[in-house]
C-alpha cells in the first residue's frame, strides 16, 4: 500500500515535470510571428508608398489622393496586426505581453497617428496650392490689360512669372520678395474694371501661393523625415530580439525535455532487465519445488510399493514357513503353496497396475459411441460387484460419441464403482449417469477446467461414507488410499485421472464425509460419424458359427462371454472348469475352431491348458483372457500355442477383431 | 512678343503638372462592388429597410437614404425621430465605402462605427442593443437568418456587419462619365466633355478627384469667400490665409464625393440650395475665390450630371427633382 502511493507519488510528479517542460519548450507560434513579420514589411513598404506619392502629389506628378488613402490604409492595418506582437505565447495557452515590445508598439502608433495628421493638412494644402498654382497659369494665359499700358502690364506679367519661377524652385529665397513686389506694381498700372476685378483672383492667388507653398514644403519635409519609419524599425529590431530569447528559451528547455525523456527510456531499460533478473530467480524456485515435488511422489510411489510388497512378502514367506513344517500333511502344503501363488500373482497384479499408470505410450485413439460401451461395462459391473449393491443406470446419450480407447473408458468406469462400492461398504446405492452437455463458458472443475464446447458426462455417486477436502485433495495421487492394507492398491483413481487426462477431459468430484460422493467425468463429444463407421466395421467383423471354446472358472462370466460370442455369430462351448474343458476337448479336437481361455484359474491355469491342447492339436489358435497380465508375464506362450493376449473384461469389439485375426 | 515669353516661362513652371495632367487623369471610374456574401448583404438589406431598428418602430436607414431615389432623403436636413430637423443634410448612402471618412466631419473611419452611433443616436434611431436584439430576436425569419449565417442569435457584431456588408454593396458603376473614361465613345455630350475641361482648369479637381470624385480628404469650407455669411453682412472678410489657418477646426469638413450629385439635391451641409447650378457658383466663389460664368457654370452641371450611376442596372434618379 506504502509502496503503492509512492509509485503514484513520484508517477505525479514526473508527469508535472514533464507538463512543465513541454510547456516552456513550447515554440512562439509560427503563424503569428509570420504575421508580425509581413506586418511589419507592410508597415514599412506602405510608408515608403505614402513617402513617394506624397512628393509626386507635390510635383503634381499624381493628382489624387486615393493612393495615399491606401497606404494610410495599409500603414493601420500593419498596425492593428502589430499590435499582438508583444504578445509572446510561452506554453499552451499562457501568453505574456512583453513591455518593452509593447512600448515599441505604442510609439509606432503614435508615429502613425502624427503621420495622418500630417497628412491630412498636406492634402488640404496641397489641394489649395495646387488650384491656385493651376489658376495663375490659367489667368497667365488668358488675361490681358486692354489698355496704352499693355506693353507694360505684358513685361511686369514677365517678371512675376520670373520671380515665380524663381520662388517656387526655392521658396525661402529673396524671390519671395520679388514676387510681392511684382504683385503690387501690377496693382498699381492703371486698367479697366474687369481687367482689376481677374487681377485682383490672381493676386490673392498669388499671395496664397506664397503664403501656402512652403508649409506644403514644410509638411512634405516632415511626412519625409517619416517617423513611422524609423519606429517600424526600432519595433523590428526589439521584437526580434525579444523573439529571438523566446526561441532560445525553448530550445533550451527542448534540450531538457529530451534529457528527460533519455534518462526514462534507461531507467525502463534498467526495469526491465531487473524483472527478467526476478522471472529467472522465480522460475528456478518453481522449477525447484516441482522436483521436490516430483520426489515426493516417487516417494510415496515407492512406500506404496514397499507396502505392498511387504504384505506380500509376509504371506508368501509365512505359507512357505508352514509348508516346509514337517508336520504338514501334503494337503495341507498344496494349500499353502495355492496360497504363495494367490500371493504372488497378487503382487504380479500389483506390478501389472504400477506398469499400466506409468506407461508413457498413447493408446490408440477412435470415435466410438458411448453409450454402447459403457452399457457393456455396467453389464460386467452387474456380475462382479456384490449383489447387496443397488447398480441404477440412466443412460441419456444414444447419440454421443467420443474420441478414444473404448477399454480404457470401461476401466473409469469400473475403477469409479470399485471405489464407490468401498465407499459404501457394499451396501449402499451407486447411480451411473451418462448424458451431454454443452458449455457455454469456461468452468472450473475441482480437477481441472472447461472450455466451452460439448461434452459427454459420465457421472458415479455413492451414498457412501463421503471424504473430507484434504482426502479430496489427494485422492488423484498414487499409492494415496483409505483402504486398509492390502485391499487396495492406490492406483485406481490415479489411473482414472490419467486415462482422463489422456482422453483430453477433465473431472469433478463433490464429495462431503457423510453425504456421499460424487463422481463426473467430462469428455470432448465429436460429430466424426465418419470415423466411428469405419472403426466398427473392423470391430464388429461378424463370425459365421465358427464353435469357439470358452474357459473361464467364474460361471456367470461364461454365461456373459457365451451371450457375447453368439451375438457375434459364433458358436460357444463354454467351460466353468479347465479340466472338463480339457476333457471335452479331447474327445473332439477337430470340433472347435478357437480357444478362448481365462489365465488364473484354480485347478489348471489357461496357459497350462493352452499347452495341453496345442500338444493335441497344433494349428488350433488360443487367445488367452486376463484380469492382469501384460504380455510379459505370461511365460511359455508360444510353447503354449497362444496366439494374443487380450485383457478383461470383455469387450465384445476387441473380441470380434481378435477372434477376425485369427480364425481367417 | 514679351507675352508670348511670359506664357512660355509661366508653362515652363507648371510644366510637370500640366504634362502629367495630360498623361493620368485625376480621377478613375468605378469598380463594381466586390465579391461580397450574398446571405449577408440579403440580411444587410432586410435590417437596412427594417423600423424595427429604431424606437417604437419609426424610422428604418432607408427613411433618409431612399434607395429608389439617390440613396438620400431629399430634404434640406433630415428630420429625426423627434420630428425636429437634425443638424446636418443627410449624405447620399451610395458609393459609401469609397469615402475614407464618413458623415459630413468625416468623425467615423469605418460604416460598422458610423452605423452603430446612428442606431444609438437620441435624435436618430434613438434604440439600445438590448432592445434592438430583443426585437430582432422575436422575428423567426431574423433568428434563422442569424443562425444560418453567423451560427447564433442576432448580436451586437452580426447586426453591425449585415448592415455594413450591404452597404458596401451599394456601389453605382456604369456611369456615363465611367464609360468615357473607360473610352466609349459618345458616352456623354462634347457639352459634358467641355464641362469636364473647365471642371479641371478651374481647379474643382483640386479636390474633387480619385475614384469617389472626392472623399478622400478634408478641406477648409469658405478659403476666399465666407459662405456662411449672409448676402447682406457688409464687414470685411476675413482673407483666406487666416480663414486657412484660424478657423480651419471649424470649418473643416470632409469634401464629399461628387458621385451621383445630380440626383443628390439638396446640397451642402445645411442644403441651402436645391440648385446644382447654384452650387457650382458658391463653390467657386468661397473655394476657388472665382465668379464663374454662366455659360461655363452651365457646361460644369452638363459634366456633373453624367457623375450619375446605376444601381441594379437601373440609373438613379432623384423623384424630388423631376417634379421641381
Amino acid at each position: 500500500m506504502t509502496a503503492l502511493r509512492t509509485l503514484g507519488l513520484i508517477a505525479a510528479a514526473l508527469m508535472l515535470l514533464l507538463t512543465y517542460l513541454l510547456v516552456r519548450s513550447t515554440s512562439p507560434d509560427a503563424a503569428r510571428h509570420q504575421r508580425v513579420l509581413d506586418a511589419l514589411s507592410a508597415a514599412t513598404l506602405n510608408e515608403a508608398a505614402l513617402q513617394r506619392d506624397v512628393l509626386q502629389a507635390r510635383a503634381g506628378l499624381i493628382r489624387n489622393y486615393d493612393p495615399l488613402v491606401r497606404s494610410v490604409e495599409g500603414l493601420r492595418g500593419a498596425l492593428a496586426d502589430l499590435r499582438m506582437a508583444g504578445w509572446t505565447t510561452r506554453g499552451i495557452a499562457q501568453a505574456v505581453i512583453d513591455p518593452d515590445v509593447e512600448r515599441h508598439v505604442a510609439r509606432l502608433a503614435a508615429a502613425i497617428e502624427e503621420q495622418e495628421a500630417l497628412l491630412e493638412q498636406f492634402k488640404s494644402r496641397n489641394a489649395i496650392l495646387q488650384n491656385s498654382l493651376i489658376f495663375f497659369l490659367h489667368v497667365s494665359q488668358q488675361s490681358r490689360p486692354l489698355n496704352e499700358n499693355e506693353d507694360a502690364a505684358a513685361i511686369e506679367m514677365g517678371t512675376l512669372a520670373n520671380a515665380m519661377l524663381r520662388f517656387t524652385a526655392d521658396p525661402r529665397g529673396e524671390a519671395s520678395a520679388d514676387v510681392a513686389a511684382s504683385l503690387d506694381r501690377l496693382a498699381q498700372l492703371p486698367a479697366q474694371e474687369d481687367w482689376r476685378q481677374s487681377f485682383g483672383t490672381l493676386d490673392v492667388h498669388g499671395r496664397l501661393i506664397m503664403a501656402v507653398l512652403p508649409v506644403v514644403d514644410d509638411l512634405v519635409a516632415h511626412l519625409l523625415a517619416a517617423p513611422p519609419s524609423e519606429r517600424t524599425k526600432e519595433l523590428q529590431q526589439v521584437y526580434l530580439d525579444v523573439h529571438g530569447r523566446a526561441v532560445a528559451q525553448a530550445n533550451a528547455f527542448r534540450t531538457l525535455l529530451y534529457a528527460a525523456a533519455i534518462l526514462l527510456a534507461g531507467y525502463v531499460a534498467f526495469l526491465f532487465v531487473r524483472l527478467q533478473a526476478n522471472a529467472r530467480a522465480l522460475q528456478d524456485r518453481e522449477a525447484r519445488l516441482h522436483q521436490a515435488q516430483k520426489l515426493e511422489a516417487v516417494g510415496t510411489l515407492a512406500g506404496g510399493i514397499a507396502h505392498e510388497f511387504n504384505n506380500i512378502l509376509g504371506a508368501i514367506l509365512g505359507h512357505a514357513e508352514m509348508a516346509l513344517s514337517p508336520r504338514a500333511g501334503a494337503a495341507a502344503v498344496r494349500r499353502h503353496v495355492e496360497q504363495i501363488m494367490t500371493a504372488g500373482q497378487r503382487a504380479r497384479g500389483v506390478v501389472d497396475q504400477v506398469l499400466t499408470f506409468s506407461r508413457r505410450s498413447e493408446p490408440r485413439h477412435h470415435p466410438f459411441a458411448v453409450q454402447a460401451v459403457a452399457a457393456e461395462a455396467i453389464d460386467l459391473l452387474r456380475v462382479s460387484l456384490p449383489a447387496t449393491l443397488d447398480l441404477r443406470m440412466t443412460l441419456r446419450a444414444p447419440d454421443a460419441r467420443m474420441r478414444g480407447d473404448p477399454a480404457q473408458l470401461q476401466q473409469v468406469l469400473m475403477n469409479l464403482c470399485a471405489n464407490a462400492t468401498h465407499a459404501t461398504e457394499g451396501r449402499g446405492t451407486v447411480d451411473i449417469a451418462l448424458d451431454t452437455v454443452a458449455v457455454a463458458s469456461d468452468r472450473a472443475l475441482s480437477h481441472g477446467s472447461l472450455s466451452p464446447g460439448r461434452y459427454v458426462r459420465l457421472s458415479v455417486a455413492d451414498n457412501g461414507h463421503g471424504m473430507d477436502a484434504p482426502t479430496l485433495q489427494r485422492i488423484f495421487e498414487p499409492f494415496f488410499t483409505t483402504k486398509e492394507a492390502g485391499r487396495g492398491t492406490g492406483l485406481g483413481l490415479p489411473t482414472v485421472h490419467g486415462v482422463v487426462a489422456a482422453h483430453h477431459g477433465a473431472i469433478d468430484v463433490q464429495s462431503a464425509p457423510g453425504a456421499g460422493t460424487r463422481f463426473e467425468i467430462y469428455f470432448p463429444q465429436i460429430d466424426d460419424r465418419a470415423g466411428e463407421e469405419g472403426a466398427r466395421d473392423a470391430a464388429l467383423r461378424r463370425g459365421e458359427g465358427e464353435t469357439i471354446l470358452l474357459v473361464d472358472d467364474e460361471r456367470d462370466l461364461v454365461r456373459l462371454g457365451e451371450e457375447m460370442l453368439a451375438e457375434l455369430g459364433f458358436e460357444p462351448v463354454g467351460f466353468d472348469d479347465s479340466t472338463l474343458a480339457l476333457a471335452a476337448f479331447r474327445v473332439d479336437p477337430q470340433r472347435f475352431d478357437l480357444v478362448l481361455t481365462d489365465e488364473v484359474m484354480p485347478t489348471m491355469t489357461g496357459t497350462e491348458l493352452a499347452a495341453a491342447m496345442h500338444r493335441l492339436r497344433p494349428d488350433l489358435p488360443v487367445v488367452l483372457m486376463t484380469g492382469y497380465a501384460g504380455p510379459a508375464q505370461i511365460d511359455h506362450v508360444d510353447d503354449a500355442g497362444i496366439r494374443e493376449v487380450i485383457r478383461k473384461p470383455l469387450l465384445s469389439a476387441n473380441v470380434a477383431a481378435c477372434l477376425a485375426r485369427h480364425l481367417h | 512678343m514679351v507675352r508670348i515669353l511670359a506664357v512660355i516661362l509661366i508653362w515652363f513652371v507648371f510644366r510637370s503638372a500640366a504634362a502629367v495632367s495630360a498623361a493620368v487623369e485625376p480621377v478613375a471610374p468605378l469598380e463594381p462592388a466586390a465579391q461580397l456574401d450574398a446571405a449577408k448583404v440579403h440580411l444587410g438589406r432586410k435590417l437596412f429597410h427594417d423600423p424595427r431598428l429604431s424606437r417604437d418602430n419609426r424610422l428604418s436607414c432607408a427613411t433618409c437614404h431612399d434607395l429608389r431615389a439617390g440613396g438620400d432623403d431629399g430634404r434640406a436636413k433630415s428630420i429625426g425621430i423627434d420630428g425636429e430637423p437634425l443638424e446636418f443634410n443627410a449624405p447620399t448612402v451610395f458609393n459609401v465605402s469609397g469615402n475614407f471618412r464618413l458623415n459630413w466631419r468625416g468623425n467615423f473611419r469605418s460604416l460598422e462605427e458610423q452605423n452603430e452611433s446612428v442606431l444609438l443616436n437620441a435624435r436618430i434611431m434613438n434604440t439600445t442593443w438590448r432592445e434592438l436584439l430583443s426585437k430582432l430576436g422575436d422575428v423567426p425569419d431574423y433568428r434563422e437568418d442569424f443562425r444560418a449565417i453567423y451560427g447564433g442569435s442576432p448580436a451586437r457584431f452580426s447586426v453591425l456587419d449585415a448592415l455594413a456588408t450591404f452597404e458596401r454593396a451599394l456601389i453605382t458603376p456604369n456611369s456615363g462619365f465611367d464609360r468615357h473614361l473607360r473610352g466609349e465613345a459618345g458616352a456623354i455630350s462634347p457639352a459634358a466633355e467641355q464641362g469636364y475641361q473647365l471642371f479641371k482648369s478651374y481647379g474643382c479637381v483640386a479636390c474633387h478627384q480619385g475614384t469617389n470624385f472626392g472623399g478622400n480628404l478634408f478641406q477648409p469650407f469658405g478659403i476666399f469667400d465666407d459662405p456662411f455669411r449672409e448676402p447682406a453682412d457688409g464687414h470685411a472678410a476675413p482673407s483666406p490665409l487666416e480663414r486657412l489657418s484660424g478657423e480651419a477646426g471649424r470649418r473643416l469638413f470632409r469634401v464629399p464625393s461628387l458621385r451621383n450629385v445630380a440626383v443628390t439635391a439638396p446640397y451642402f451641409h445645411n442644403g441651402r440650395t436645391n440648385s446644382l447650378a447654384e452650387a457650382v457658383e458658391i463653390m467657386a466663389r468661397s473655394q476657388l475665390g472665382r465668379t464663374l460664368p454662366k455659360h461655363d457654370v452651365r457646361l460644369i452641371v452638363q459634366f456633373l450630371q453624367t457623375l450619375t450611376g446605376e444601381y441594379e442596372g437601373r440609373l438613379l434618379s432623384d423623384p424630388d427633382r423631376h417634379q421641381q
